[in-house]
């Protein structure tokens, strides 16, 4: 049976560094956010935010100069992202370029590619979106419809990519299409970069039920899109999109999606609550203590250019149990119920918004259900 | 982790599979320790394995080989031993040959001026380290184990627990030193995460094991989706209670012995408490997976799967639960001065601490 691999590590003293700067500029542009906004964390949308970061090199950071980047170790990264995501604050619009979009350009993307788009990237200036689910794939991605056919100028794409996040907002789409047959499965699967603003596009807004509109639906009729807008290989889309899955399923957005809300019960329980809730407080420090040695763990691997997708599935699947505990704990612990009343206190308006947003916790990213899947066949079970 | 001392970790491992069979482990919950094995187990060094690695490495030495033990169900007192003797060289007292254990929760006995000490595996014991009982400071006592046992038990594990009375006159060596009184039982608990880590490992490969092999229905209940996703789940428990006990060892190396104030930079307890917490969790939901998947067979005497799953549940018990550790973690995250949740986390892994070593 192969064993996991979460050798301890610590991080780098250049990374720590960072620690307090980020503290600092968090504490100035983060003056005027109205505090409820935390609990929204890396689904937060604020433009000027976003701006700011690009401008202190805290987006696409590890990525080339000649790119925009900063040229930081990716533990540098890591920091940056733990300190903004454990303090709410709103890094939607710039999270999936930074995360994934931009990596994958860096890694498949041509050079004319790679210096069109980075740079707007690590300005904060270029947003994306990732379109991979359709009405009729869900976990099962292999199964796409949506088609890319050749044709003498290009590509034309048609079809309709569902639960998009950030769509209405991005500037483009990393999409996730057919250029083959439905029986290749996997290996007819080509990946486009695809600017939102062509014609053809129509982007619907939908609405989840906790009211918020961050996920949409993408149509696409007749988008007629230049050869250039392959990304990478002809038939390579799926190994070029699984290869940026650890990074995704092992960051520290898979177990701090509610930590701003507990940090505002721990002020509202004070200093001394009674027993049931001091003991229900330090469960969540030892998990929260624990989720984050594993994190860190898992982003050495991924420092040292390893692929540790069984362990990042592992850090996911745990970390989305754990966050997903926490509305609930919170509400056994304080008589304050959930309440998006304006007058009602901040942690009930987190709690509220955590509260309706917690299933998502272990669908986003790879259900609980296909992550499971992947620890038993690491297990030797499949 | 086995990765910093990998020498350690396979002795350790090439010893325990080669000696400690099922006919060992029922040897001994029928007629008690096998002093030629135990003795075995201490000539190779795997008792006090803080003396073969460098200053400051002891603990997770010690992590290595307990997490091995607890891996075989290794049927004799070495986690007492391993704390015996980590405790007595930081303390300066120098252990005498033959087995040595520790004496926890002193009291005075019935007899004017003897004292009682609960003892796991007291009965097996050439020498017992006794601490507490001082005046100002906490005491360390070393004493000869002399005659019965004043009291014998077992944990549900078959494991002696007993109670030893000794005569606070009759010291060998005798040290007052600068620790908090709960310090045996937090050590104590860093070492039961260790074996319990262990005991996890092992009843998720039992598990895997049998799903791979068992038919019913036509299949390797392997196959089915449920079995996977219930192997999945016990999987990610088994990794989150390795990195926790793998974690208080460190801070045991890095901060040095418990401090009397919980959380400070030099006290290793808050890393302790993560790991009782996590591992003792784990110990709840992790055999109720094991025996859900093993069925039946796995809920026999004859199934090995039970030397394992008995151990967790006796150890979980064992120097402080998890609720017991929670509600100290719960006080220290609580507290105003200490900044908030994720500031104490940040705190304990950032670059001020370099920490050490042991006080007297």
């Amino acid at each position: 049976m192969p064993t996991f691999r979460f050798d301890l590590r610590t991080l780098p003293p250049e990374a720590e560094a960072l620690r307090g700067e980020v503290r600092e500029f968090l504490a100035t542009n983060l003056k005027d956010f109205p505090p409820e906004g935390r609990a929204r964390t890396w689904f937060g949308v604020d433009h000027a935010f976003t701006r700011k970061v690009g401008e202190r090199g805290w987006i696409g950071m590890t990525w080339p100069r000649a790119y925009g980047g900063q040229e930081k170790s990716f533990l540098e990264r890591f920091v940056v992202l733990e300190e903004m995501l454990a303090a709410g604050a709103p890094v939607a619009a710039h999270w999936m370029a930074d995360r994934q979009s931009g990596p994958l350009l860096l890694r498949f993307g041509t050079e004319e590619q790679k210096k069109r788009i980075l740079p707007g990237i690590c300005r904060g200036e270029t947003y994306f979106c990732i379109g991979m689910s359709e009405p009729d794939s869900g976990s099962d991605l292999a199964s796409v419809r949506s088609r890319a056919e050749r044709t003498s100028d290009g590509w034309r794409l048609e079809g309709t990519k569902l639960w998009t996040s950030g769509a209405a907002t991005a500037h483009f789409m990393v999409g996730l299409f057919r250029s083959g047959t439905e029986a290749e499965r996997q290996a007819g699967l080509s990946q486009f970069l695809i600017p939102m603003d062509t014609p053809g596009i129509e982007v619907r807004p939908i609405r989840d039920l906790s009211g918020s509109e961050h996920f949409c639906e993408v149509h696409f009729t007749d988008v007629e899109l230049p050869p250039d807008a392959l990304i990478g290989e002809e038939g390579k889309g799926w190994p070029q999109a699984m290869a940026e899955l650890a990074y995704e399923r092992a960051g520290s957005e898979r177990y701090l999606s509610c930590h701003p809300l507990m940090e505002e019960l721990a002020r509202e329980l004070g200093p001394a609550p009674d027993v049931r809730a001091t003991v229900a407080m330090g469960r969540q420090i030892a998990w929260l203590s624990t989720m984050r040695t594993m994190s860190t763990s898992v982003a050495s691997l991924l420092a040292a250019g390893e692929n540790p997708e069984l362990e990042a599935a592992v850090v996911k699947d745990v970390g989305a149990v754990f966050e997903q505990d926490q509305p609930g704990i919170a509400q056994e612990l304080l008589p304050l119920p959930p309440s998006r009343d304006p007058e009602a206190k901040v942690y009930q308006k987190m709690l509220a918004h955590l509260v309706m947003n917690a299933p998502s916790f272990s669908l986003r990213g790879g259900t609980r259900e296909i992550l499971r899947g992947i620890i038993a066949r690491g297990l030797g079970l499949r | 982790m086995s990765d910093n001392h990998p020498m350690l970790a396979e002795a350790a491992e090439r010893f325990f599979s080669a000696k400690v069979d099922q006919e060992a482990i029922l040897a001994f919950e029928q007629s008690g320790l096998d002093h030629t094995l135990w003795t075995a187990a201490r000539a190779l060094g795997l008792s006090r394995p803080g003396e073969s690695v460098d200053a400051g490495e002891g603990w997770q030495a010690s992590e290595i080989v307990l997490r091995a033990g607890g891996r075989h169900a290794a049927p004799m007192p070495l986690a007492e031993e391993v704390v015996a003797a980590q405790l007595a060289s930081a303390a300066g007292i120098s252990l005498p040959p033959g087995s040595v254990g520790v004496g926890l929760a002193c009291r005075p006995a019935e007899d004017p001026g003897l004292w009682a000490c609960e003892a796991p595996f007291g009965r097996d014991l050439d020498h017992l380290l006794v601490v507490g009982g001082g005046g100002d400071g906490l005491e360390l006592r070393l004493h000869a184990c002399t005659g019965a046992p004043h009291g014998s038990g077992e944990n549900v594990a078959g494991e002696p627990r007993d109670v030893l009375l000794v005569d606070p006159q009759s010291a060998i060596e005798n040290k007052v030193v600068d620790l908090p009184e709960d310090v045996l039982t937090t050590l104590l608990a860093a070492a039961r995460t260790s074996q319990m880590a262990g005991a996890l490992e092992t009843i998720l490969a039992l598990s895997v094991a049998y799903a791979r092999e068992r038919e019913q229905f036509g299949r390797k209940i392997g196959k089915f989706q449920a079995v996977q996703q219930q192997l999945a789940v016990l999987a990610g428990q088994v990794a989150a209670a390795g990195v926790a006990a793998a974690d208080a060892a460190r801070a045991l190396d890095q901060r040095g012995l418990p401090a009397a104030k919980f959380g400070s930079p030099e006290d290793p307890s808050f890393e302790i408490a993560v790991a009782k917490v996590v591992v003792g969790e784990a110990a709840e939901f992790g055999p109720r997976i094991a025996h859900q998947v093993l069925g039946a067979i796995g809920f026999t005497h004859e199934h090995r799967l039970q030397f394992f799953t008995r151990r967790l549940w006796a150890w979980r018990a064992e120097c402080g639960s998890a609720a017991f550790w929670a509600e100290r973690l719960g006080r220290f995250g609580l507290a105003t001065e200490n900044g908030g949740l994720w500031k104490i986390l940040t705190d304990r892994s950032g670059p001020a601490q370099e920490t050490k070593g042991p006080r007297d």
